[in-house]
């Protein structure tokens, strides 16, 4: 089963090389390869879901070797973002026709592919950070892919801070290499927790966690460090917004900062409090900042900033409760951090290829209106309305902090997303169509297919906040975030 | 750049096969000496590189054209990840180096490494063809010569 670890990064690689050698009079042929190797590893992927388990490339131990590794926590992230990855292919092969070559496309989305699952599989910080700059430079790459000036000059902004960003967190990851002498997850964590955790102000360690957090806030495009983002998602081709924020924020922002406070520096209850105050500015400010921004997509980034502040909010109040040994609201919190990030891989993206579908009805470039009907789903779960899965990742969230105690944050939580939901449903009408303007029919199936589908997995998603799957899904996958820092149930799921 | 000096012309077209065979030094002997594929590629993209410099874009894509340059530049990551998985295939463990056991070799020769003399050659095709290709779009991309991108992309058919 681990010998498909290597495999989830070789593939999407050897495919975009044999793409790049592809002329363009096979451009045909090239759609449905870039089909067929997304949906190879999304059964992949599937077939991984569930299994924990390392993989030594080449055969080399870890302190000399190349370790990849997978948990249930990278595991559900896997198999949603490989979904995710399928359907924006689907989605591109009509509609990257109006670009130059598609074949390039594809060469740059199987690049990404790579960067993403090597993000998500890699088990030691350098070789992630490798991954991540993999996926960043695809995806500058594909914010300005349509070449037009005002693209041009969002991906240039995406770029020089995303190196900004790479070289602050290679600092970090150097910083840490001087002190403890490994990059390895496993050793390097042990060698932080012998030397008395992560509490201590003012050391090397303590100057690596905060230069490696900036950094990747900048990729998650936390608010500080958001400037990037709504230019991005406002100009970029549509499946481009949607790969961006579907699946490179959400795995080279929000996982790797994750998995970097909590399996390699370990979480304090500082280290969680100040995690959750940095998510509840974000999703404070990006409602806010939505509240007055002007075109549907540049509303929609701001939103989804707000979004990726309260999944970090909840990941730091659940490291918070689990360094404090509370164990039952940890779980209850993380399980609702991960059931919004999982969301969050399909309702931002449905939300911009929806503003894409319009587009091409449309004939225009960029910010056209979508009509109502599937968008709203999106719109829904973003907000937090009771049948979409948003409703109840962010109750989970409240109810985990109200039940231990933190009134506050319960109460700051709340009102934040109270706020999201009254402007997000007074701000639908001014942004959407109603129905029935233009005919539906001429929004071609394979661009209206992959929507739907998606709009099916988020009502799907909602079903996992059901107590009994809930169990089953939700809870491993955050056994397997806060595992790593409690050593008597980390000895057990590591191997 | 017509008005160019006799020396820089003529000692260029005289160090540069030397600079490439050192390149090719580098990255056939970079499992026993200091070197390697990545070295070694820089090395021997520089050997173009100086034609670039001294004799002018032409002169350099006559030595390795532009579409030559883009596939040699696909091929060798496609080499590079096939030894890799004819690990997998071979001995079932991704990246394993099952050639030494079939050609062992003599220790510090030549054929000593296994598939690290692969590896280290496909990266060095790599490494070669994407630094010329940098360099290449390096020396177009300046203001005022829009139509020199647009006859390479024309080239590239």
């Amino acid at each position: 089963m681990s010998g498909l670890l290597p495999l989830m990064i070789a593939l999407p690689l050897g495919a975009g090389f044999i793409l790049a050698l592809t002329p363009g009079k096979l451009t045909k042929a090239a759609d449905v390869f870039a089909l067929l190797v997304p949906a190879g590893l999304l059964v992949m992927a599937a077939s991984l879901y569930g299994f924990s388990g390392s993989y030594y490339v080449g055969g080399w131990a870890p302190p000399v070797g190349i370790t990849l590794s997978i948990d249930r926590f990278s595991g559900i992230l896997l198999t949603g973002v490989s979904l995710l990855i399928f359907l924006t292919a689907l989605y591109s092969a009509r509609f990257m026709t109006r670009y130059t070559s598609r074949i390039k496309y594809y060469v740059i989305l199987m690049m990404m592919t790579a960067g993403v699952n090597g993000t998500l599989l890699a088990g030691d910080i350098f070789n992630r950070f490798v991954y991540v700059e993999l996926a960043a430079i695809s995806s500058y790459i594909l914010a300005g892919f349509g070449c037009s000036g005002r693209e041009l000059a969002a991906a240039l902004k995406f770029a020089v801070l995303g190196a900004a960003a790479s070289a602050v967190t290679l600092l970090g990851i150097a910083v840490l290499y001087a002190s403890y002498g490994t990059v390895d997850i496993t050793s390097l964590s042990a060698a932080i927790q012998a030397g008395g955790g992560s509490g201590v102000f003012f050391s090397p360690l303590f100057l690596a966690g905060v230069l490696m957090s900036a950094g990747f806030a900048l990729k998650s495009a936390l608010i500080p460090f958001h400037i990037w983002q709504p230019d991005a998602m406002e100009y970029s081709p549509a499946p481009s917004a949607a790969l961006i924020s579907g699946a490179v924020v959400t795995t080279t922002g929000i996982y790797a900062m994750v998995r970097t406070l909590f399996s390699v520096f370990g979480v304090t209850p500082q280290t969680g409090a100040a995690v959750a105050a940095l998510g509840l500015i974000s999703a404070a400010a990006g409602d806010l900042a939505a509240s007055s921004a002007g075109s549907y997509r540049r509303t929609a980034a701001y939103y989804s900033i707000s979004q990726t502040g309260f999944i970090i909010f909840g990941f730091g109040i659940g490291g918070r409760l689990g360094a404090e040994g509370n164990l039952a609201a940890a779980s209850l919190v993380l399980s609702g951090g991960i059931l919004h990030l999982i969301s969050s891989i399909f309702f931002t993206p449905l939300i911009f290829l929806k503003a894409g579908s319009a587009e091409e009805l449309r004939g225009t470039e960029s910010s056209a209106a979508p009509s109502k009907g599937i968008s709203t789903i999106g719109l829904f779960s973003m907000a937090g309305v009771p049948p979409f899965p948003g409703f109840f990742s962010k109750a989970m969230i409240i109810a985990g902090c109200y039940f231990s105690g933190y009134y506050l944050a319960a109460a700051a939580a709340g009102a934040v997303s109270v706020r999201t939901l009254v402007s997000l449903l007074r701000k639908r009408a001014a942004l959407l169509r109603p129905e029935g303007k233009e005919p539906a029919a001429a929004i071609p199936l394979l661009v209206k297919l992959p929507v739907a589908l998606m709009a099916l997995v988020i009502i799907g998603l909602s079903l996992l906040a059901a107590p009994r799957l809930r169990g089953r899904v939700l809870d491993p996958a955050g056994e397997g975030v806060i595992e790593a820092f409690l050593p008597e149930t980390g000895e057990g799921a590591a191997q | 750049m017509k008005n160019r000096s006799l020396i820089t012309v003529t000692v260029s077209r005289w160090v540069s096969p030397f600079i490439f065979i050192y390149g090719l030094h580098l990255i056939l002997y970079g499992h026993i000496t200091p070197g390697g594929g990545f070295p070694g590629g820089v090395v021997l993209a520089s050997s173009f590189i100086l034609a670039l410099l001294a004799r002018g874009r032409e002169a350099a894509l006559q030595r390795l054209p532009y579409p030559l340059a883009k596939r040699l530049d696909a091929t060798g990551a496609i080499i590079f990840l096939l030894t890799a998985l004819a690990g997998l295939a071979v001995s079932g463990i991704f990246f394993e180096n099952f050639l030494l056991e079939i050609i062992p070799g003599t220790p510090m020769r030549l054929i000593s490494s296994g598939t690290v003399l692969v590896n280290n050659a496909a990266i060095g095709i790599k490494v070669c063809a994407s630094v010329f290709l940098i360099m290449l779009f390096l020396s177009v991309l300046r203001v005022g010569e829009d139509e020199q991108i647009r006859t390479i992309e024309k080239e590239e058919g």
